[in-house]
């Protein structure tokens, strides 16, 4: 236990009030693990008895196979898209000083504050409007759907990068330079290793704001695609059976191996 | 309703191909080839997702339309999103839609914005199976329901008789009601209060009356009032008969009565948007969703009564599923242009005055 | 010299401001500009250059309550988020054991994947009236029949405090990381107290934390939509579901538009204002 901590005299206090911050970001989705194991037809506490009857529910229905495969997909090219327009974006800000830097700075922060409904609405109608200009379809089209996740994402990446950028030491850079590095390898093999645990958890971030977006998407699937949240949504309008809480177990089981997979390569604890 | 645009058959050139080619199958020598055989392609289904999806796939899809050799694809979505899209794409050139499914109110909302297509009736030769009192020129019905008093038998003994035990002060915090049924509930205490299905004014003081005397519970989806049952946190609440006889499959202490101001009638079945692309899957499908088996196939399926007169339902699951000939007599069906032409207002005093 | 060889700003920026223009700022200037149209019941809507639709939002008694309301619900959340992430934040912060630290912050971060519907449901029934919490206060006799908790306003800031602490902690944490154990353990050896220690020493130093974590949160919770509409119910009216319906239920696209606009301006309003307050305070971050 940390030093610091052990002297503070309302220790309890202290452990208590963290205990309760992780009682409410645990407590939903321990009661989600248990209650996929209920028997009871309709969502409802006390369990009338247990089953695993739910994992192959959740199993046999194509839309939540189909649904979690597409989520994954555009996760992972909403985090890579960010990525790649993001950290150049990211650099921009935290290394340049010039006009009307503030208002670009806000602009890629303005995913943030329009509601995912209204972002997901005007989005369709502007892709709809494009077509009858240009007839080129991005309605209902993958690319679409990927356009608007990696806006999304976006002012993830920016942020969390831009800040770890004011946080680097740019003296190690200059040192860099003043050895005979060029700027792209000096960003290569010195800045971009410094903020390495920014870019993960940027992408992190990315990966997680698209894997659950349900709002946003509503609009911009299309015949024969659905994600995850929609299936999800759609299950729920016909029956509120313990199936939806074992899709959220097995789909949190996968991606959570993955993530302490990807602990062993990069250590989470040192990424925030 | 006015607007009657159910076409009187004609006999274009494609029809008179489809009649020769059908006379082509009755010949003994290509007796093996189905009538129908040119039908293909793919078709794309605008639908509710979840369990109605997969009950459609199952009893009807499945078995009469991709046998036929039509490739289907699904673009499933709450009907809320599914109309906002329709309504979004009208001006586009292509039609990303085939078949919709939808309400009878909601077809008729969709209709008059202009975004289906009339039906040819010369094509639907099932279309005269439908019950009379459920024909619309917009919409092929293949089942309907009504919306009947739920209650919890262990609480309420003595069942429901009337839209006005929901008003009754015994049942004090324990009358739940759903949200997104704002209208039924308007035209519930209409009916109760000496007005009609076309008037509805005496229904808004009547509602007031209501949130005084019980407090009504509100959820935000059917499940979650089904959750609300099982919890017992209600006793009552006014729901479609379907959705309580599947509720009652699934194990939830419900029962359901028939008031007696008469069910409100809500329907269901499937239009062709403007501008689809396979008609010729498309009239097939619809056609077929009027068989007799597949009626009584998604009757069961869904708990709803069948809207045809011909439906291969057996007596047992009919009793069941069906209305009486007495309670069908007393059904109330909505009057959809004035509904259509109010439901914003009602919206707005719904939100104000039973959510505030 | 060097300078000219670094890539000039903006075509780093470029591809990002050109993928925010077409997937967001441009949509939006359309939506604006629905906003100025008018309602009709046979077309989507009629084009107009009207502000009735502001006009009705702001001479109605009722929206601006929900309006209020939506704005009350985000600062009490977010200030609960607060007042929970700091310790949270610090504990996690100070973790030495790497295995334990990874695991914590994993804990954080994947309740976030459950995403907020299936969250809902989770809640249903620790906070129904026969859910878990109620079958536990009952059985240790704090209370004799169940308290309602589900659908009212306490559970809505109950759930929204639990999907919006992961943001606070993790954005504190980071901030935290960055501090030197050294200052605290310097002002607890020169015999601060620990709360002196911590509102002289830490807290200066943590502002840029609480900021953004704090800024991210009351958007988040601004912005909510499952959340008030399934465990507040539908008498808890907040604005994005009340949008949402306008939207796609009512099809009455201006009104949705402008109350959306509203929205916007409103959360965009108080981060300029808070930015503005702590960088006076502060200086800038």
């Amino acid at each position: 236990m940390a030093v610091g901590l052990r002297a503070l005299p309302g220790r309890t206090a202290f452990l208590a009030s963290v205990g309760l911050a992780y009682l409410l970001v645990l407590a939903p989705l321990i009661a989600v693990f248990w209650v996929s194991f209920f028997r009871n037809k309709i969502i409802a506490f006390p369990p009338q008895g247990y089953t695993l009857a739910w994992f192959a529910n959740a199993w046999s229905l194509d839309d939540f196979r189909n649904g979690f495969v597409l989520s994954l997909e555009i996760g992972v090219v909403a985090t890579i898209g960010s990525l790649l327009i993001g950290v150049p974006a990211a650099l921009a800000l935290a290394r340049h000083d010039f006009r009307g830097r503030e208002a670009i700075s806000a602009a890629l922060m303005s995913p943030l504050i329009v509601p995912g409904i209204v972002a997901g609405t005007a989005v369709y109608m502007f892709y709809i409007e494009i077509e009858t200009w240009t007839d080129v379809q991005l309605a209902a089209t993958l690319p679409g759907l990927c356009l608007a996740h990696v806006v999304l994402a976006l002012p993830w990446t920016v942020r969390l990068v831009t800040a770890s950028l004011v946080g680097v030491n740019r003296l190690v850079e200059e040192a860099a330079m003043t050895l005979g590095a060029g700027p792209a390898l000096t960003l290569w093999r010195v800045t971009l290793p410094m903020i390495r645990p920014a870019i993960v958890a940027g992408g992190l971030f990315s990966f997680v704001v698209s894997f659950v977006d349900l709002e946003k998407s509503l609009f911009l699937v299309g015949p024969g695609r659905m994600t995850l949240p929609i299936a999800i949504i759609n299950y729920l309008e016909w029956s509120i059976d313990p199936t939806i809480a074992a899709v959220a177990t097995i789909q949190i089981v996968i991606i959570s191996a993955a993530l302490l997979l990807t602990d062993r390569f990069v250590r989470l604890s040192r990424v925030f | 309703m006015a607007d009657t645009r159910a076409e009187a058959p004609t006999l274009s050139r494609r029809r008179l191909l489809e009649i020769t080619g059908a006379a082509a199958a009755a010949l003994p020598v290509y007796g093996a080839i189905p009538a129908r055989a040119d039908i293909g392609g793919e078709l794309t289904i605008a639908n509710w997702g979840g369990d109605w999806n997969d009950r459609c796939v199952q009893v009807f899809e499945a078995p009469v339309i991709e046998k036929k050799g039509i490739k289907l694809v699904h673009d499933l979505q709450p009907v809320p999103e599914r109309k906002a899209k329709l309504l979004a794409e009208q001006h586009l050139p292509r039609g990303t839609i085939d078949v919709v499914h939808l309400s009878d109110a909601d077809a008729y909302e969709m209709n008059e914005r202009g975004v289906l297509e009339p039906l040819d009736l010369s094509r639907l030769p099932n279309y005269q199976n439908i019950r009379s009192n459920l024909r619309l020129p917009h919409l092929v019905t293949w089942i309907f329901g009504g919306i009947v008093m739920m209650y919890n038998p262990n609480k309420i003994t003595e069942p429901p008789t009337s839209f006005t035990d929901l008003w009754n002060p015994k049942y004090a915090g324990r009358v739940g009601l759903m949200d997104q049924l704002y209208f039924n509930y308007i035209y519930a205490a209409s009916l109760t209060n000496g007005g009609t299905m076309g008037d509805v004014q005496k229904a808004f003081p009547a509602l007031l009356e209501l949130k005084k005397a019980v407090q009504p519970r509100l959820y935000a989806s059917h499940q979650t009032l089904a959750a609300g049952f099982a919890n017992e946190e209600v006793w009552i609440s006014a729901e479609y008969s379907a959705r309580i006889i599947q509720w009652i499959k699934e194990g939830l202490p419900v029962q359901w009565s028939y008031p007696k101001e008469g069910a409100v009638v809500v329907s269901f079945g499937a239009s062709l948007p403007k501008r689809g692309k396979n008609r010729d899957a498309a009239y097939f499908y619809l056609n077929e969703m009027l068989s007799p088996q597949v009626t009584a196939g998604i009757a069961e399926a869904t708990s709803y009564a069948p809207g045809t007169t011909n439906s291969a339902l057996s007596p047992d699951l009919r009793a069941r599923l069906d209305f009486t000939p007495e309670q069908s007599a007393k059904m109330n069906f909505a009057d959809y242009a004035y509904a259509a032409k109010n439901d914003s207002s009602w919206v707005e005093w719904w939100n104000k005055n039973m959510k505030g | 010299m060097r300078h000219d060889a670094e890539p000039r700003p903006f075509s780093l920026l470029s591809p990002a401001l050109l993928v925010i223009t077409i997937g967001l700022l441009l949509p939006m200037a359309m939506m604006f500009r629905f906003s100025l149209n008018r309602y009709s019941a046979n077309e989507l809507m009629t084009q107009a250059l009207t502000f009735s639709n502001y006009a009705r939002f702001f001479g109605d008694a009722f929206y601006l309550g929900i309006l209020g309301k939506t704005i009350a619900v985000a600062l009490a959340s977010t200030f609960v988020a607060l007042v929970l992430g700091v310790p949270a934040a610090y504990f996690l912060a100070r973790l030495s054991a790497p295995r334990l630290k990874s695991a914590l912050i994993l804990m954080t971060v994947i309740p976030l994947l459950m995403g907020n519907s299936v969250r809902t449901a989770g809640w249903m029934v620790l906070l129904g009236d026969r859910g878990l919490c109620n079958a536990i206060l009952i059985f240790l006799g704090i209370s004799d029949e169940p308290l309602r908790i589900l659908y009212t306003g306490k559970a809505v800031l109950i759930a929204l405090v639990g999907a919006i602490l992961p943001y606070m902690i993790i954005s504190l944490q980071s901030v935290l990381e960055g501090i030197e154990r050294v200052y605290e353990e310097a002002a607890l050896t020169l015999g601060a107290h620990p709360a002196t220690m911590f509102r002289r020493v830490l807290l200066p130093m943590l502002m840029p934390g609480i900021f953004s974590g704090s800024l991210l949160c009351f958007i988040l919770a601004m912005n909510a939509y499952a959340t008030p509409l399934l465990i507040g119910g539908p008498t808890f009216q907040m604005m994005a579901p009340l949008v949402y319906q306008q939207l796609t239920k009512v099809f009455d696209w201006p009104f949705a538009s402008s109350m959306a606009f509203v929205l916007m301006s409103v959360t965009l309003a108080s981060l300029v204002l808070s930015s503005v307050f702590i960088q006076r305070r502060y200086g800038r971050l």
